[in-house]
């Protein structure tokens, strides 16, 4: 893992004075913003998902110059600069990661999108196998593959914020975008999934059916969707900030899951995160 | 006030209900896949006044989940703001005599002390409130206790009243909006006989109580023991931080707003929505956090309950529904919280009394 010093209290400061100064200035002449949406190691469903949101977000996009966005359109700017990036996808090769911290230079704003980008997501569940036997058991020939283990993006280089989901939600997106926009403070979902569930009004799924919910460790902004079926929550959103893992994963093995299904459970969708990696340790261990 | 008190029979009381129906939103518990909630009624024939306890109490209607505060708009002078929303005329029906004590801790919340809140002020008033006694205790339920139940003896904060006597209900009555709805009935007076037997049903109910908490030194010794080692224990083995026992609390009145954006970035929404103590960021100010650790919030969520209520509005924010334990995951009891600082009170006070007797010899 990359150890990145962290910006201290000043700099943000500083940066957020100068941010102020800049958005005065974009606000006068009237500028676009110039957005670049960047993919990595994932499935593309959030740059797919983002296509999909500008039918609703017709008004939003208005504001927006799409400067680099290889889904989109194919004659982008890779260099920038740019004032919104979207980076989508884990980081899993060297190249990736050069091309993000020159990506991180150029942008104003750089917003992970989606699970992959957050947490690590689908992609990190390899990391819990050894690089070789996971490479042996995909590609015959191993000698072209320069893959290295899932990291999420913040792990690399500052961010201004997380758009989470899988794919990422759409009340994130527009709340990061807009809030950008008219420059303030973007404000995300930062509690549990429960809170939406009860919000909601739902029956929770694990008090009264005893289904293995993963919504009290799971970051909310989904709308409760899975518990508002009567499904468990599968954690795709990732860990909240502080979840108590070990807890709930000492309570699936009173409700009956195996180890394995516990371990798999805390893996899924944020392995490299160490609010998940506490619950899945105590029932498996990283190779 | 206007008080008085009748004897409906049941076959009477349903259509009344039918007529109410109409001019109102009926609200009341419903089953619904083997749990019963609160919910707007379709049909008066789906009300089960006969239910446990629900998830969520009846507050929800009062006090929103979500709910739009106002509308602003930017104009090139600043902004204009217009207040959202209307509330409808409801009848909550069947809400036990803990919900209601619940119901009266908020209205010192948001009423009595100092400010009060538009939204709030307005749903209050537009709702009529049929309260009704339980016959029997749900497994987490504490109410005679905390002194709130199982009969409401408060002549406040509700419209009727009723006790189920089998074939009927006594019905009492508060205020005069109650008495215009029951006017057209031309019900029976109650006597003094059907009072003796309502105080003989609390009774019964009394005795059935398998939760117990002694309130008589709580505060004090809450307060003296916030460094016990049951809050780090707890929080660390048992809490998730997930927030349901604050979500599902009758009286937690916390909540966060939050505006929505326009489109058009011109026109602007502000939201609220129930908040909780046992989120992270609850707690974050300018400077840092000052309950950053989980102890730290399952604590201020007991502590206030319990005891610092008590200082800030004259009554216990505990009205001993049993919800929170019942619907934490991992069943955290605040009474066996209490009980086991209690416990180490007592070992304290008699080792210093064995001292003490060592000492005299």
């Amino acid at each position: 893992m990359t150890n990145l010093p962290k910006t201290t209290f000043y700099e943000t400061i500083f940066y957020r004075l100068r941010r102020g100064k800049d958005e005065a200035k974009r606000m006068m002449e009237k500028r676009k913003f110039r957005l670049g949406v960047f993919k990595y190691t994932c499935c593309a469903g959030c740059e797919f998902q983002l296509i999909y949101f500008q039918k609703h977000i017709l008004e939003i996009f208005q504001n927006l110059e799409i400067v680099y966005f290889q889904m989109g359109d194919s004659n982008g700017k890779e260099e920038g600069p740019f004032d919104i990036v979207l980076i989508d996808g884990a980081i899993t090769q060297a190249e990736q990661a050069d091309q993000l911290k020159k990506v991180r230079q150029a942008a104003k704003f750089l917003l992970p999108i989606g699970s992959c980008a957050v947490n690590g997501g689908i992609p990190a569940i390899k990391n819990s196998t050894s690089e070789l036997e996971i490479e042996q058991r995909v590609y015959q020939q191993i000698a072209p593959i320069h893959s290295m283990k899932a990291h999420p993006i913040d792990e690399y280089v500052r961010v201004d914020g997380c758009i989470k989901g899988c794919p990422m939600g759409e009340a994130d997106l527009v709340e990061a975008v807009t809030s950008l926009l008219i420059g303030k403070q973007p404000n995300f979902f930062n509690y549990s999934v429960c809170v939406e569930c009860k919000l909601k009004g739902n029956l929770c799924v694990l008090v009264a059916y005893k289904e293995p919910c993963m919504g009290p460790v799971t970051n909310a902004g989904c709308g409760a969707l899975c518990p508002s079926y009567g499904r468990p929550c599968y954690a795709c959103w990732g860990p909240m900030e502080d979840a108590n893992a070990p807890a709930l994963a000492q309570l699936f093995e009173k409700i009956g899951l195996s180890p394995d299904d516990i371990y798999r459970k805390f893996t899924q969708y944020g392995s490299p995160k160490s609010e998940f990696r506490k619950g899945a340790e105590l029932y498996g261990s990283k190779t | 006030m206007y008080t008085d008190a009748f004897l409906i029979e049941k076959d009477q009381f349903s259509p009344w209900l039918e007529v109410l129906h109409q001019e109102f939103r009926l609200i009341g518990p419903i089953e619904e896949n083997g749990f019963y909630t609160f919910a707007e009624i379709q049909s008066v024939r789906d009300l089960a006044l006969n239910y446990d306890t629900t998830m969520l109490g009846p507050r929800k209607f009062i006090y929103h989940p979500e709910e739009k505060i106002c509308a602003f708009r930017k104009t090139p002078e600043g902004f204009e703001i217009e207040p959202l929303g209307k509330a409808a005329p409801q009848i909550l029906v069947g809400v036990h005599s803990c919900d209601l004590h619940a119901i009266l801790v908020l209205d010192k919340v948001f009423l009595k002390k100092g400010f009060q809140d538009r939204n709030y002020r307005m749903w209050r008033e537009a709702t009529v409130i049929m309260g009704i006694h339980c016959t029997g205790v749900c497994p987490n339920c504490f109410c005679a206790s905390m002194g709130t139940g199982p009969l409401f003896e408060p002549k406040e904060g509700y419209d009727f009243l009723l006790t189920d006597f089998g074939d009927r209900y006594l019905i009492e009555l508060l205020g005069e909006r109650a008495e215009k709805f029951i006017l057209p009935l031309k019900l029976q007076r109650a006597t003094e006989s059907d009072f003796k037997k309502k105080q003989e049903i609390g009774r019964k109910v009394e005795n059935q109580f398998k939760k117990k908490i002694d309130t008589t030194h709580l505060v004090d010794i809450i307060l003296r023991n916030q460094n016990h080692p049951v809050w780090k224990r707890t929080a660390e083995e048992l809490c998730l931080g997930c927030t349901n026992c604050t979500m599902v609390c009758p009286t937690c009145f916390c909540y966060n707003q939050k505006d929505e954006i326009g489109f058009d970035l011109i026109h602007y929404e502000r939201k609220r929505y129930w908040d909780s103590c046992q989120e992270l960021h609850f707690a974050q100010v300018h400077g840092g956090n000052f309950r950053f650790t989980r102890m730290a919030r399952l604590r201020q969520f007991v502590t206030h309950k319990l005891a610092t209520w008590v200082e800030q509005f004259g009554c216990f924010g505990c009205i001993g529904c049993g919800r929170c334990m019942t619907w934490c995951p991992t069943g955290i009891d605040l009474t066996e919280i209490a009980k086991e600082i209690m416990v180490t009170e007592q070992n304290k006070t008699i080792r210093m009394s064995e001292a003490q007797q060592f000492e005299n010899g």
